[in-house]
């Protein structure tokens, strides 16, 4: 302890420039942590709130929920607060500036009504609830918006956090207004049956759910990897991302250790007096975790800045556990330099040191 | 007479292997230094004063023969109980002076009371300062020192401490002769007045006059020179 604080207090410049290498390197590897992780979760943020167990497609439609159609015939036996009637679509909304959204049509009763961080709820078809993502393009409560290709207006009643789907703001609306907005933007006439859906999403576990012969279930992780893009992106990104942590861990490791060895001559001379291996081990352990303990936490609070200045541009999400992994493998690696410099200190040979 | 005695060697023989060759360091020394005595130790390099030093000092073990040091043969003890004896029985003076590079005057002392979990003793500190005419270094790093400066400290250090015996390697080798003369007097003047053992190592004949003894090594032998 004495030791190490010591140096530290002597040393400041050099210490100072070490730190920042601890700095940068955590900064680096949390804030590209939590973009990854943004980037994955708002392909499925919106889908992450309903805390449902599968979705239920039309088999023809090859796992893609924009050609999935089912109707009345195919859902009548799905009842139950265990179930909930979706219809997505892709849409253009025009306002200040235009941005492609997608429209989740859903029945207000079910689970999949999100809850609104400001204003209300929709109660009428020409009422919608926006992401709040959109009010980064000027929409604000009471706008009037309309659809690219479509007629009808829509007036904003509610915001809701959150809700992005393959990384595009959510519309919700009400199933019969989607009905007829999906069907005006796409053309798609079989959308004006009042019964149409593009999907059933369920709670509860696979047994539960029956299918028909033109149905398919697929539980919610299933259908988020095949959702275009995502499970190319989540892999590469995690591949990078796990590359990086890893690389930066080991780099981190011999960094510590070579900064102790630098100075096995002086702790020669201290084993020479009698000092105690475990003395120096300590002092060490002590000047390790101090540097890892401020390198970090400076690390971590330029990333969550960054991220907090960078909001609604780049997709950024913090992960705890993601973090709190990251931060215990950098500390272990470090103490691993440092329990390998100390073996080191231990081999000194004190006549050596003394001659 | 080995009665009493801070350090006595008996019979010590230390052998290397070099090169497939047998060297032989020291030849059944026999050596024994009492409380208050300053001696020295003279001989060309390559003598074996060396090894005396760190077989005296506990950091190596002879091949032979026992080293006691306060009654007790440390040639029996293990590496951790030998490294306790050299803390609390043994100071070293080096010729490039011992001191931690990052640790003021002052904390130089008080990381020997940190080490041997004992309690500052500021009058201790402060009499050794004022003795050693070393009291304006106190906030000072060795750097800041110069050599006759740093090995003052280094005495400072080594009386500080527990340590009934004192080994000086060359103390005065990168002091000039004025330097080297205050540095040994005062030296001297400690070991008598605190009545700790002190051998010091040197090449310079001149410094002997300080000295209670010499003794000459020569080719791994120990012989106690006649004083005229």
């Amino acid at each position: 302890m004495f030791l190490a604080i010591n140096e530290i207090l002597k040393e400041k410049s050099r210490f100072v420039l070490i730190t920042i290498v601890i700095v940068l390197v955590s900064y680096l590897v949390f804030f590209l942590t939590a973009l990854a992780y943004g980037l994955a979760t708002s392909y499925t943020q919106a889908l992450d709130r309903w805390d449902a167990s599968g979705i239920i497609l039309a088999k023809n439609a090859n796992d893609v929920i924009g050609r999935s159609l089912l109707f009345e015939d195919d859902y009548r036996d799905q009842s139950g607060d265990d179930r909930a009637l979706l219809g997505v679509g892709a849409a253009t909304i025009e306002i200040d500036g235009s941005e492609d959204v997608a429209l989740f049509g859903i029945d207000q009763t079910s689970f999949l009504n999100p809850e609104v961080s400001s204003g209300r709820g929709f109660a009428v078809d020409s009422e919608v609830v926006v992401s709040d993502e959109l009010k980064r393009i000027g929409v604000a409560e009471g706008d009037v918006i309309s659809l690219q290709g479509a007629d009808t207006t829509y007036t904003v009643v509610g915001f809701v956090e959150k809700a992005t789907f393959q990384t595009a703001p959510v519309v919700y609306m009400t199933l019969p207004a989607w009905r007829v907005a999906a069907s005006e933007v796409s053309g798609m006439t079989a959308m004006r049956d009042d019964t149409t859906v593009s999907a059933i999403v369920t709670r509860g576990d696979e047994q539960s759910v029956q299918t028909t012969d033109r149905t398919v279930w697929q539980s919610m992780r299933d259908f988020s990897f095949t959702l275009p893009g995502y499970q190319a992106q989540v892999l590469t990104f995690s591949l990078m991302i796990s590359f990086l942590i890893g690389i930066a861990a080991f780099v981190l490791a011999i960094f510590i250790y070579i900064l102790t060895l630098q100075k096995k001559n002086i702790f020669g001379v201290l084993k020479a007096e009698g000092v105690s291996t475990g003395y120096i081990g300590w002092s060490v352990m002590v000047q390790v975790l101090l540097l890892l303990f401020f390198g970090l936490a400076i690390g971590l609070a330029l990333a969550l800045l960054t991220g907090f200045f960078l909001a609604g541009k780049v997709p950024f999400a913090v992960n705890v556990s993601f973090f709190l992994g990251i931060i215990g493998l950098f500390v272990v690696c470090a103490i691993l330099g440092g329990l390998a410099s100390v073996r080191s200190v231990a081999k000194i040979d004190p006549v050596e040191a003394i001659g | 007479m080995t009665k009493n005695a801070v350090l006595a060697l008996k019979n010590v023989s230390r052998e290397y292997i070099q090169a497939g060759q047998k060297l032989t360091a020291l030849q059944q020394v026999d050596f024994s230094i009492h409380p208050g005595e300053f001696i020295a130790i003279i001989g060309p390099s390559g003598s074996g004063k060396s090894t005396f030093l760190t077989i005296a000092g506990g950091l190596q073990n002879p091949s032979s023969g026992s080293v006691i040091i306060g009654g007790t043969d440390i040639t029996k003890l293990s590496v951790k109980e030998l490294s306790q004896v050299r803390l609390s029985e043994v100071g070293f003076i080096l010729q490039a002076s011992n001191l931690v590079p990052y640790l003021t005057v002052e904390k130089q002392l008080q990381l020997i009371d940190r080490v041997s979990r004992r309690k500052e003793d500021a009058n201790a500190m402060a009499d050794l300062f004022n003795v050693l005419s070393i009291e304006k270094l106190r906030k000072k790093y060795p750097t800041d020192l110069s050599g006759g400066e740093r090995q003052r400290v280094a005495i400072a250090k080594v009386l500080y401490g527990t340590s009934s015996l004192i080994l000086a390697d060359e103390p005065t080798a990168s002091l000039d002769t004025k330097k080297a003369f205050e540095v040994v007097e005062l030296l001297a003047k400690e070991t008598h007045e605190r009545g700790k053992a002190t051998i010091m190592v040197t090449h310079d004949e001149r410094l002997l006059k300080y000295c209670d003894a010499v003794y000459e090594m020569q080719d791994g032998r120990l012989t106690r020179r006649k004083m005229s």
